[in-house]
């Protein structure tokens, strides 16, 4: 199945999945009195909702093929913004249905079904403020995590116990069938990598060859497989990491920053820079010889997926990550087609891999422009951010049919998306990676 | 991909969404009002199988017997009984009219049953 045509497929079987519960309860129809256009609208709402909440796990279960098809990214914020109109549905529901009554809305009154419906709502709504605030509240992402799927877990079954208590479309035995169908399959992917995938990790550990400081606060690990091959992978992906046991402790996605051309004892780079909780604490107390575990890889941020004339890659922050492993897979291959890196950073010392990014420069067809927002008095190159003009400045008059890979803060992936866009380059050809989600 | 284009798929994906649950209710709606069309001759029975304006509900007894039937199987399993009268506690004027008024807007329940529950309610009865 070709790009184009798993991304439609996948597409529509996603929305067919959102709408089935609704087709479903039109042809059944077990109502038999004439019911106000408003509700009836309003139970239709209910009736999207709770399949778009149940589909949510499903879009960002790591499921290898899904991820590397969207790229995980794109699921990512899909989920969030999918989760977000879950939760505008959800209170639409009961106001359509009985405008102006807020006793629906109390969990802890009021008949069974009422108070089911209330306690999805309420939970659905802390869902959304943990993830949505989850840095305003100080919230580690660890617990976030643990919160997010107790939450997500929690809101399915009420949800369920809501629906299967109203007994209006769901008291007939299809569309109560197909509800429980939904809470199953919702939880399927929770159960598979959960359980089965952190199984798997826990039989395939990789050996922490070294722990390297890298400077601007990036510390660079090592990795080898222990009794198998480890895995191959496309410059640009990333995998998670648990740096102790999969079950006990958190996962964090990490690009690969090394090579895709791997070494004979296949080893794996990962960069990952001081953010305060598990990157500032745990990663550089990490000894060489103790064991960490991987699962990946995963997403569809990759230099292999896109063919074009030349390579242009905008980074800032430990965005570079991703973008290293291209080039230095580049260089692996001896591929000979022009690359070029703009690379963003406060000064020199917010910029990692400066002597390797010389040596590439030097062993392939890449040129390398810094842009330094604040510079000392003697640097003689570009200064502030990246712009239409400066894009102009440095890119081949061909640019058009080159590549587009960034990775970075997300106010300049913003930005340059936009720059890109208004100087002519193609939006199929801007790929970013962005893993600020929450 | 670009950012943008997510964010545009998700709103055009939940327009679609409520633009069919929209279609959804208009079927629906028309739907049953064909139905009720259809059934309006001979006149339909209340839940408890006695028309609210027949003899046998003319006899208290009977009478609360087919609204509290009508009531558990139209509106208990959202609203307490005491919600009607804290309900009508609230509205000026003709109660009676007020609530059927409601009910119109609101609820499972048939014109026929609507009657029923605002006559009863507006006199103070209560289940």
């Amino acid at each position: 199945m070709n790009l184009m045509m798993g991304v439609v497929f996948w597409f529509a079987f996603y929305v067919v999945a959102l709408l089935l519960p609704l087709g479903v309860a039109l042809l059944v129809d077990p109502i038999d009195v004439v019911r106000p256009f408003l509700l009836e609208f309003g139970v239709a709402i209910g009736f999207v909702a709770y399949p778009l909440m149940t589909c949510e796990f499903a879009l960002v279960g790591r499921m290898r093929g899904i991820s590397q098809l969207f790229g995980n990214d794109v699921l990512m914020f899909f989920h969030k913004y999918m989760g977000i109109a879950a939760l505008v549905l959800v209170v639409a529901h009961p106001v359509l249905i009985a405008p102006g009554n807020f006793a629906q809305f109390n969990p802890f009154a009021g008949p069974p079904m009422v108070r089911y419906g209330a306690w999805t709502l309420w939970l659905l709504v802390a869902l959304a403020v943990t993830s949505l605030y989850r840095k305003e509240i100080k919230l580690a992402y660890g617990w976030w995590m643990l919160v997010h799927y107790v939450l997500a877990l929690a809101i399915g079954a009420a949800g369920l116990a809501h629906i299967l208590a109203v007994q209006g479309y769901s008291s007939h035995r299809v569309v109560h069938g197909l509800m429980i169908g939904y809470f199953v399959g919702f939880l399927v992917p929770m159960v598979r990598y959960r359980f089965w995938d952190y199984f798997r990790m826990t039989r395939r550990p990789w050996r922490v060859v070294e722990n390297r400081d890298e400077g601007a606060a990036v510390r660079t690990l090592v990795l080898e497989p222990v009794g198998h091959a480890g895995f191959e992978f496309q410059p640009g992906q990333f995998a998670w990491l648990s740096t102790g046991h999969p079950v006990a402790t958190e996962h964090h996605p990490i690009s690969m920053a090394s090579s895709a051309e791997l070494g004979p004892e296949r080893r794996v780079e990962f960069s990952i820079r001081d953010l305060g909780d598990w990157s500032g604490k745990r990663v550089p107390a990490v000894q060489p010889g103790s064991t960490m575990y991987l699962n990946g890889p995963f997403g569809g941020f990759s230099l292999d997926r896109e063919p074009g004339q030349g390579v242009v890659l905008v980074g800032g922050g430990i965005g570079i990550t991703p973008l290293r492993s291209m080039l230095r897979t580049m260089r692996d291959r001896g591929d000979v087609r022009p690359a070029i890196l703009f690379y963003g950073a406060r000064d020199w010392n917010a910029v990692v891999y400066t002597e390797e990014l010389q040596q590439l420069s030097k062993e392939m067809n890449l040129k390398l422009v810094y842009v330094f927002e604040k510079p000392g008095e003697d640097w003689g190159g570009e200064r502030g951010y990246i712009t239409p003009e400066l894009l102009k400045r440095h890119l081949p008059a061909q640019f058009r049919r080159y590549q587009y890979f960034m990775c970075g803060p997300t106010p300049m992936m913003d930005a340059v998306e936009e720059h890109l866009a208004s100087i002519g380059v193609p939006r199929s050809r801007i790929h970013s990676e962005r893993f600020d989600v929450v | 991909m670009q950012h943008s284009i997510i964010l545009r798929a998700a709103w055009a994906l939940t327009i679609c969404l409520v633009v069919v649950a929209a279609a959804f209710a208009w079927a629906t709606n028309q739907r049953e009002r064909l139905v009720a069309a259809a059934a309006a001759s001979p006149p339909s029975t209340t839940a408890a199988g006695a028309s609210p304006d027949g003899p046998a509900v003319q006899d208290p007894e009977a009478r609360r017997a087919v609204v509290t039937a009508t009531w558990e199987k139209r509106c208990a399993k959202c609203h307490e009984a005491e919600e009607m009268a804290e309900w009508l506690a609230t509205q000026e004027g003709d109660k009676e009219a007020a609530l059927a008024a409601f009910l119109a807007q609101h609820g499972k329940s048939s014109a026929e049953e609507n009657q029923l529950f605002a006559a009863w309610f507006a006199a103070g009865e209560s289940l």
